[in-house]
């Protein structure tokens, strides 16, 4: 590639982080008016620690799976390596993961 | 010894039953998930991109069980249908003593780099993987003979690992294991992935487990994570234990809040047979020393920038590259330092649901071809 073109692609790349930066993140409580600020804290955690590997939309689909799967869930992606998750964090991302199920009571995909 | 005629279906029938059977709740639970992804390629720069790619519609399908057997076991069985017809991608039990040691048994992904812990197509942002990892969709994949290590590389074996938080800042992971490993025929001079299908049973050719191993540091501070792996592997891949490989990595994941900046580095060395007749065989001669170098080294690499846009919308950009040095069969069309870059602008859109359309165009830079465009569209969706 030449100067000019690699001069192009970091102008390119440079815009793209300004306006990533300057947007609103997408995360579990798309579409939540107004909730608590205990929710909010725990579901910016989890929207971060989840998509560091899948897309959030991989985990809202699951709504209406149960406490117990959701545990088991949240089990399973704290013990993938390098998850950085903490033992505390899981606890925090099931408690968001509650929280947005019960926004969605016609959610079911079966009893946990 | 018993030697499946047909794992897939063996695959499929274990799937089934562990989907259908009726476990009692009180310490078991059960989820499925999955994920399919239709990917459209097209080669503009060829009139027919079916002579130097797989082109056209792919489809990749994944169907996954797990079991739990109570807090400390559990099963999994996936089944994954690609280019490749139906295969077993995962089969395996986990043993957790505690989070610093586990052991897996069974048909897995070794834990090696980063970038196939995202392998699932509804996982990863781009129709297509890296170069390091490609499996089959990158163009003149007849000469480069697919990447470094194809992935999910998906091999029989046990692994041994953990992780260790130092603090709620410091995480350690460690992985070590014992697979059947790479394979190729007798004289070969490089790996031949169909040989590790099921078309060719998934037994080892050559009785000798490959080995390896990966450890990985994570800071964690607020919403920044820094991880910083190393990884190796080696063993042999002939039947008869005569060619050796090695393979090392390294990958570096940035992630402040949900911009991700991604880069890992691959390396192999990969002995070949010189056969009765190097002169024959192989397109250059012998070294200043009088005697043909029996080994190549593969390079593959990986720099990657995703950034979220807004609700619906990411936009991914990636460099990434292999490079091949030493001597190559006369049929090869490539030379004795070949190399191809890529470039690729790509966005991935939240169509319905976890429903997602892909983008993406990519600029082959070939030292030993003209250079080549493809374009991808593809629709993602997890079940």
């Amino acid at each position: 590639m030449t100067a000019p073109g690699r001069t192009r692609w970091l102008a390119l790349l440079t815009a793209l982080l300004v306006v990533a930066c300057a947007a609103q993140p997408h995360d579990f409580l798309a579409g939540i008016p107004a909730p608590p600020p205990d929710i909010r804290g725990a579901c910016d955690l989890a929207t971060v620690k989840c998509a560091r590997c899948h897309p959030i939309e991989r985990v809202t689909v699951y709504r209406g799976i149960g406490p117990a799967r959701w545990a088991m869930y949240v089990e399973q992606m704290r013990l993938k390596p390098s998850s950085s998750i903490t033992p505390s964090d899981a606890a925090i991302i099931f408690h968001c993961l509650q929280f947005v199920e019960q926004q969605c009571p016609g959610c079911k995909r079966g009893p946990s | 010894m018993i030697q499946l005629r047909y794992p897939g279906l063996g695959g499929l029938a274990a799937l089934l039953l562990l989907a259908t059977t009726r476990l009692a709740p009180a310490d078991t639970e059960r989820n499925f998930a999955g994920s399919i992804q239709l990917d459209y390629m097209a080669v503009p720069t060829q009139n027919v991109g079916r002579t130097i790619a797989l082109d056209a519609a792919t489809a990749e399908v994944s169907l996954k069980v797990t079991q739990d057997f109570g807090d400390d076991m559990s099963a999994s069985v996936k089944l994954c249908v690609g280019c490749h017809g139906v295969e077993a991608a995962m089969a395996f039990f986990d043993l957790r003593v505690a989070d610093e040691l586990s052991f897996r048994v069974g048909r897995f992904t070794p834990q090696f780099g980063s970038f196939p812990l995202r392998s699932d197509p509804a996982n990863h942002r781009t129709s297509d993987k890296p170069l390091p990892y490609d499996m089959g969709r990158m163009v003149r994949i007849g000469e480069w003979n697919l990447g470094v290590l194809p992935s999910p590389w998906v091999d029989n074996g046990v692994e041994l690992s953990g992780a260790h938080f130092f603090s709620e800042s410091i995480q350690l992971d460690y992985a070590g294991y014992a697979i059947g490993g790479p394979r190729g025929a007798a004289g070969a001079a490089d790996f031949d992935y169909k040989l590790s299908r099921s078309g060719e049973n998934y037994v080892d050719n050559n009785s000798r487990p490959s080995i390896g191993a990966r450890v990985a540091l994570n800071v964690l501070s607020g919403g920044t994570t820094v991880t910083l792996g190393a990884s190796g592997m080696a063993g042999t891949y002939d039947p008869q234990n005569h060619l050796d490989y090695q393979i090392a990595g390294g990958d570096l994941v940035v992630q402040i809040s949900r911009i991700f900046l991604r880069a890992e580095y691959l390396i192999r060395r990969t002995q070949m047979s010189l056969g009765s007749d190097p002169a024959a065989r192989f397109k250059y001669g012998p070294g200043k020393n009088g005697a043909y170098d029996p080994y190549f080294l593969k390079q593959g690499y990986d720099a990657e920038l995703e950034v979220p846009i807004d609700d619906r919308l990411d936009v991914i950009g990636r460099w990434d590259g292999l490079r091949r040095q030493g001597n190559v069969l006369r049929t090869s069309a490539l030379g004795s330092d070949s190399a191809v870059q890529r470039y690729t602008l790509g966005t991935s859109v939240r169509l319905r649901g976890a429903t997602r359309l892909k983008l993406s165009g990519e600029l082959y830079d070939f030292t030993d071809f003209q250079s080549e465009i493809a374009v991808h569209v593809a629709v993602t969706g997890a079940l």
